[in-house]
């Protein structure tokens, strides 16, 4: 028999029992669509959060106390302050910026009866321009606001929104733990871009004076990291190799501080969430697998009704291949039309998510190899015992059976 | 000799035991002719026919089939022997029910070698010789049992066989399409055509020109150009 012919006969048998065939095919195009969505949406994210993440400038070097290398703890005192900020700024070559930042979540941000949790970011002179900050009202700190240690803050547009409704709040005293300050202006970043993005969360923020946080909250003279905004990309190893040296050298040889780029950060966050991408995508493959037995069951069922056409098919000269054949392909094209089914289902549940979340959809070609081989694959490994059960049959035995 | 049998011998088994449906049948059919089997039920009728049309296989024993031993054959030339070589007639018509009259005569053709422009034709030339031009697109259901059992000879026919086997072919017919049925078979034989016939009717088996007696799985009677009324029962 043809190969034709043997797909006529199987899109035949499924043609006399549509809704079973359909039913068959649930588990596969559940299972398919659900694999589709989830890459779909976790390369969406992704795609999402290294563009936000590059959005910030893709060359900036970050200073951070602490290392990941084990330290002594007879070699942790030295901690990162003004002065080693000074001490960097002045001795890494190739910068265009650079910024050093104070911060502490959880503060208390009061305006009338308004309260508000915020982050407080104490920063210095270029710290907007060099972490990508937008102004959107008002204006920046002064020289002398800075050096003073001015109270005078501005507002993260969340939490501006969040404190009064509709006006501005310029001019106007805020409560930052029970301190007051004049508000001067208010702000948006793209760094508030990568959290809102991901699951809608408001990000409150507000910015006061590097010397004014230093005093307010901690005291001392530490910072929590030190920005370097290096002048061309090519530059990062060599100005990150500088920032180490300057480092070692000014912290009296402790290497109780980590220097980071981008690229190490982008690194990180790619193999974060590739993996958890693929975690969820084999949980969903699951549901494929026990579609896959749906086919079994139903084509196992279908055998047994058909036995006697079997035997008649026998009897008139079909071959062992034939019968095979015949179910084999049938099975196949009920996983395949599931999983086609599937593929479109999660496509556009995959573009509406990203359409309500945001996100660019990103369907990867592999997404689909993957889901239609899968499913074939699955139509094939579980149609065979079937098939061979029908194609082993004796055409007497098979001829008798009523 | 196009059929030769030497000590057939098929045993079922039956817990401990065993039934032997056939206990040693031995003899020769030539090409052209037209033999009546008869026996008592029970008597290994089927069992024999089921394996001259290579649907069985026989516990021991030699079974040539136009010179070749189909004991030595694998399954793919089983079924090209089955298609090409072998039409069978059952007493239950055996037709595929949601299969129109010429789809269940075109079935045999496409698992044979015949190319597919051809195909629908010649369906309809061998329901047309048994007189079915008419009923082209019923299905089984539609159609009276004399009429499915003409349906089956023309699948059975189509591919021009050596030999037709039917076992009881009138069974679930009545006299009239009997008549019509053992006509049929006739012509076939009178064409050239081996045929085979299973039948507890001595009118049916008057067409033969051979009969064929068995009880208890044993060969007990061969006669030639029966006389009426030598082919009886006993
Ligand atoms: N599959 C089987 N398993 C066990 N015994 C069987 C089987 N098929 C047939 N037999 C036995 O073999 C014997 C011969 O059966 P067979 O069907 O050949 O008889 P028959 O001559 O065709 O009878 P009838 O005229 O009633 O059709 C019977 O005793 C029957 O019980
Ligand atoms: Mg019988």
């Amino acid at each position: 028999m043809k190969i034709r012919e043997a797909f006529k006969l199987a899109a035949e048998g499924i043609r006399t029992n549509p809704m079973r065939a359909f039913l068959t095919s649930l588990g596969v195009v559940i299972g398919v669509a659900a694999v589709i969505v989830i890459i779909a949406i976790g390369e969406g994210a992704r795609a999402q959060v290294i563009s936000n993440i590059e959005s910030l400038g893709s060359n900036i070097v970050y200073v951070t106390q602490g290392s990941a290398k084990p330290v002594p703890y007879s070699r942790q005192s030295s901690v990162l302050d003004s002065s080693v900020f000074v001490t960097l700024k002045g001795k890494v070559p190739g910068l265009v910026g650079a910024a050093a930042e104070l911060t502490r979540g959880g503060a208390q941000v009061r305006y009338e009866k308004n309260t508000v949790t915020a982050t407080v970011l104490g920063g210095t002179e270029d710290y907007m321009e060099v972490r990508n900050l937008e102004l959107l009202t008002g204006r920046q700190f002064t020289k002398s606001e800075m050096d003073e240690g001015a109270r005078v803050c501005l507002l993260g547009s969340d939490l501006a929104d969040e404190l009064v409704a509709d006006g501005t709040l310029i001019g106007r005293q805020v409560k930052v733990d029970g301190v007051s300050y004049r508000v001067i202006g208010t702000f948006s970043g793209s760094a508030m871009g990568i959290l809102r993005a991901m699951a809608g969360i408001k990000l409150y923020q507000v910015l006061i004076p590097l010397t004014t946080a230093q005093r307010r909250i901690t005291g001392t003279g530490a910072v929590s990291s030190i920005y370097l905004k290096v002048a061309r990309a090519e530059d990062m190893e060599a100005v990150k190799e500088a920032a180490e040296k300057a480092l070692i050298e000014k912290m009296a040889y402790e290497e109780n501080f980590t220097v980071t780029s981008q690229a190490d950060l982008l690194d990180t966050l790619n193999t974060i969430t590739r993996t958890m991408t693929y975690l969820l995508a084999g949980i969903a493959a699951v549901s494929l697998v026990v579609g896959g037995i749906g086919i079994m069951n139903i084509m196992l069922v279908s055998v047994t009704e058909r036995i006697k056409e079997i035997g008649i098919r026998k009897a008139l000269g079909a071959t062992k291949q034939d019968i095979l054949g015949q179910f084999l392909i049938e099975a196949v094209m009920i996983s395949c039309a599931g999983g086609a089914v599937g593929m479109a289902l999660g496509w556009s549940i995959a573009a509406i998510a990203s359409k309500i979340a945001g996100w660019p959809s990103l369907v990867p070609w592999y997404s689909v190899v993957l889901a239609l081989s899968f499913s074939m694959g699955i139509g094939l490994f579980f149609g065979v015992y079937p098939a061979n059960k029908a194609a082993s049959l004796q055409p007497v035995d098979a001829l008798r059976y009523e | 000799m196009l059929i030769s049998l030497r000590d057939i011998i098929k045993e079922y088994p039956m817990g401990e035991s065993s039934v032997k449906a056939l206990a040693g049948v031995s003899f020769d059919i030539s090409e052209g002719e037209f033999v009546a089997v008869m026996g008592p039920s029970g008597s290994g009728k089927s069992t024999l026919m089921n394996i001259l049309g290579c649907l069985d296989r026989p516990t021991s024993g030699e079974y040539k089939l136009a010179g070749r031993l189909v004991s030595s054959m694998g399954d793919k030339e089983l079924a090209h022997t089955r298609n090409r070589d072998i039409g069978f007639v059952f007493q239950a018509f055996n037709l595929l029910p949601r299969l129109t009259a010429l789809e269940n005569v075109m079935l045999p053709m496409s698992y044979g070698l015949v190319p597919a422009s051809s195909r629908r034709s010649r369906a309809e030339e061998a329901l047309g010789a048994l007189g079915l031009s008419d009923k082209l697109h019923n299905k089984p259901k539609q159609m009276s049992g004399g009429e499915q059992q003409r349906v089956a000879i023309a699948r059975a026919l189509v591919l021009h066989p050596k030999m037709i086997l039917a076992d009881e072919p009138t069974g679930n017919l009545d006299s009239k399409n009997s008549d019509d049925i053992m006509r049929a078979l006739s012509r076939l034989n009178e064409q050239g055509r081996t045929v085979v016939l299973v039948t507890h009717e001595k009118d049916v088996a008057a067409y033969a020109g051979r009969c064929l007696r068995f009880r208890d799985g044993r060969l007990v009677g061969d006669t030639v150009k029966p006389e009426r009324g030598q082919c009886d029962e006993d």
